[in-house]
């Protein structure tokens, strides 16, 4: 039962990174370089500005769309036994949960995906002044663009939740509720639970470690662009709430 | 170190109970029978007398500590 890898073999493994990371930071100090040089094209584009940045989010909501439909379709529409699933297999899931679960993790993940571009697509359409290269209709295309995607994203959410709540009535999913994850979580039984409190710990681990790569990168792209406090400053705000909410937690825990 | 061992299989094995059956006899999910079953997850207290009651047998026969010193 133990799958973890032992403490020396994990540091092995990171000793390459390190070095990596440590390669690419003496470079760029040794090299001089203090600023991309202005000419080469930073803002993913080949037409107009960003566009290929907004190419690679349409595409990337398109795909997910399709697949979450794919494994929507994959679901039977009338849940089967249990019995005549499982058997007496060890597995946690039936093939038609899997489907179900696979079209729960990509109705989410579209829906991110397609607030990503909506936010993008506004942030771009508010700071547009100094492009040269931003059409008014680009930009309102890509604004209508994504606003259509996030319409179908929503429905495309409504019908996953929907066969969901057909599956599991005992516990089912009120997306019109503002404390839905927390009435789903209400519902579950002591062993769905404890999946639940396993996969946020290490959500939680994997957000501080996220966190400190994440200010690097900005660190990195103030010394190779432009001074960039405002994603700094968001940053470490959004990881003192991640520890501060942890600490509160077991403090209270322990003086319950 | 010490680990929970347990004989649910057998004994569902023995009273021809489903995971599924004996989820419902103790108001519990399938899932949660499939972890305790497998090793992954210990159950509490209030659900081994639930299974123990269940089987009709004593909980230390269900569920028993090995290894360790």
């Amino acid at each position: 039962m133990n799958r973890t890898t032992s403490p020396s073999k994990k540091n092995k493994m990171r000793l390459p990174l390190y070095a990596a990371g440590g390669a690419v930071v003496g470079f760029l100090g040794a090299s001089g370089i203090n600023k991309i040089p202005s000419n080469l094209n930073w803002t993913l584009s080949i037409y107009y500005d960003y566009d290929l940045l907004f190419a690679l989010l349409a595409a990337s909501v398109v795909v997910m769309m399709l697949w979450n439909t794919l494994s929507l379709v994959r679901t039977p529409s009338v849940p089967p036994t249990e019995d005549e699933v499982y058997g007496d297999s060890d597995s946690l899931i039936s093939p038609a949960e899997r489907s179900l679960g696979k079209a729960m993790i990509l109705s989410g993940l579209s829906v991110i995906v397609a607030f990503t571009w909506i936010a993008l697509a506004l942030s771009l359409n508010a700071s547009n002044r100094n492009m040269p290269n931003f059409p008014e209709l680009f930009n309102l295309m890509n604004l209508f663009a994504a606003c259509i995607s996030i319409i179908i994203v929503v429905i495309l959410q409504t019908l996953t939740v929907k066969r969901y709540n057909l599956y599991f009535p005992d516990r089912a999913l009120d997306l019109n509720s503002r404390n839905m994850k927390k009435d789903h979580f209400e519902k579950l039984d002591e062993g769905e639970k404890w999946i639940v409190y396993r996969a946020a710990y290490r959500s939680f681990l994997m957000m501080n470690i996220l966190l400190g790569i994440g200010m690097v990168s900005m660190v990195l792209y103030s010394a190779l662009f432009s001074f960039a406090p405002f994603p700094i400053v968001m940053l470490s705000v959004i990881w003192i709430a991640n520890i501060g909410i942890y600490y509160r937690e077991t403090y209270r825990a322990s003086n319950q | 170190m010490e680990e929970l061992h347990n004989h649910v299989r057998e004994l569902r094995a023995r009273d021809r109970l489903s995971q599924a059956e004996l989820a419902k006899l103790i108001g519990a999910s399938r899932q949660t029978i499939a972890l305790i079953e497998r090793g992954d997850y210990s159950p509490s207290v209030v659900l081994a007398l639930k299974i123990a009651h269940v089987f009709r047998e004593p909980v230390e026969k269900i569920f028993e500590l090995k290894g360790g010193d």
